[in-house]
């Protein structure tokens, strides 16, 4: 237990000091930033963008902002969780150069219960290509709200949209996505 | 609450996946990184040179202004030289008479031609005395310069006066020359009418040169009084 304490400090303290090498331009510190963070981030991008080049080049812009604005980075909270908002950000602004978002109009009612029945079998690329066929407004918005955890007003504010846009856009995501993994779910347990 | 555990799931799935970036991933970073670094240093560059060449522009433009003042300062030493020239040779008189302009502050000569007359020309020193000591020892006019010469640096002070010398030194000279003509060339024989000669001095030759001459030297004197005004503002 002692141990496994001992190495995270140990860990936190050589990401401390990678990150100030990093500040100072040093270009193996950020390599091994990068190494750390990249896969985890690329994945993060995958989220949102189907195509993984384009998810790939998003994460580079991601990551080229990253470095630029480390100096602003105050040791305050994770810096996972840092870097993370930085690549949505990059992907919101990835979107607004397409021009492709588009949001449908705000739903009255939000009632519907989702239920929690995805098939333990199912793997982690089929739900990817569940969230992938869903319409880029609606992926974006699940997305940052039910992996990023952000709110509805934070989301408004960062697309520009309603609060009430948000969740009608997020209540349909839902919809569309619960139907695809009961489709998946079905076809499972077909196979089974 | 299902509605939660349904997002959990999902989040759950999805945050145990990681994805490898391609192998030249990092390379290209490391490019746009390094293109950054070099931008910044050729702005940082470009900016050195700009600045390094305004600061020439400035130092040229200052040194400019400064030897502007000096040559309309030292522009009246040439009419010292000059007529004492043309005063030594004296078979005709040429006056280079620089005329300093404020607005291109170069001195422009201008020459004064004047042809003796060929007849023995006799100066009373009575006549001459009274305009030539008002002329030299204008006090009052002399005084504002001397004031506006202390206001102004030591060196252009030091020019100030040696110019200042120089006139009065010119008139004596041309005094002293004056005389020693009007000495060396007295009537010997007591048939010519020296009130006559003197009239025609005072009308044809002298009058006019001497009228001329000095107001040369007014001008160059107001010259330099607007030359120190101008640059005491």
């Amino acid at each position: 237990m002692l141990q496994h304490i001992l190495k995270i400090i140990q860990l936190h303290t050589n990401q401390t000091d990678l990150i100030k090498k990093a500040v100072k331009q040093d270009r193996k510190a950020q390599h091994v930033l990068f190494e750390t963070y990249a896969p985890k981030m690329l994945s993060v991008c995958r989220y949102y963008v189907s195509d993984l080049q384009k998810a790939e080049e998003v994460m580079l812009n991601g990551f080229f902002k990253v470095f630029k604005y480390l100096k602003d980075y105050k040791n305050e909270g994770s810096f996972e969780g840092w870097i993370r908002r930085i690549m949505v950000r990059e992907v919101i602004s990835f979107y607004r150069q397409k021009k492709q978002i588009q949001f449908a109009d705000e739903v009255e009612n939000y009632t519907a219960e989702f239920h929690n029945d995805i098939d333990s079998s199912i793997e982690v690329a089929q739900i990817q290509a569940c969230i992938d066929s869903l319409p880029e407004g609606y992926r974006l918005i699940f997305n940052m709200y039910a992996i990023e955890g952000y709110k509805h007003n934070e989301i408004a504010k960062m697309l520009d949209i309603n609060e009430g846009t948000s969740k009608s856009q997020l209540f349909k995501a839902k919809k569309m996505l619960q139907e695809k993994i009961n489709t998946l779910n079905s076809v499972q347990n077909g196979v089974k | 609450m299902e509605s939660n555990k349904f997002d959990d799931h999902i989040k759950n799935l999805l945050d145990k996946r990681s994805i490898e970036p391609s192998v030249n991933a990092w390379s290209n970073l490391e490019e746009r990184l390094n293109s950054t670094k070099t931008a910044k240093r050729n702005w940082m560059l470009w900016s050195g040179v700009a600045a390094s060449f305004i600061g020439v522009l400035i130092t040229i433009s200052v040194l400019n202004t400064n030897t502007k003042v000096i040559t309309v300062v030292e522009a009246p030493v040439e009419i010292k030289e000059d007529i004492i020239n043309s005063k030594e040779n004296s078979k005709e008189n040429t006056v280079a008479t620089p005329k300093p302009t404020i607005e291109n502050k170069q001195a422009t000569p201008i020459y004064v031609s004047q042809t003796k007359n060929n007849s023995k020309a006799t100066l009373n020193k009575a006549s001459l005395t009274p305009e030539t000591d008002q002329l030299i020892n204008k006090e009052p006019k002399m005084a504002v310069v001397e004031k506006d010469l202390q206001e102004i640096p030591n060196s252009t002070l030091e020019k100030a006066n040696s110019i200042k010398i120089t006139y009065k030194d010119e008139a004596e000279s041309l005094l002293a020359q004056a005389l020693q003509q009007t000495t060396s060339s007295e009537p010997k024989s007591s048939t010519i009418d020296a009130a006559s000669l003197l009239y025609d001095v005072e009308v044809e030759v002298e009058q006019s040169f001497r009228t001329k001459l000095f107001a040369t030297i007014k001008e160059n004197l107001s010259d330099i009084k607007t030359v120190i005004v101008d640059r005491n503002k």
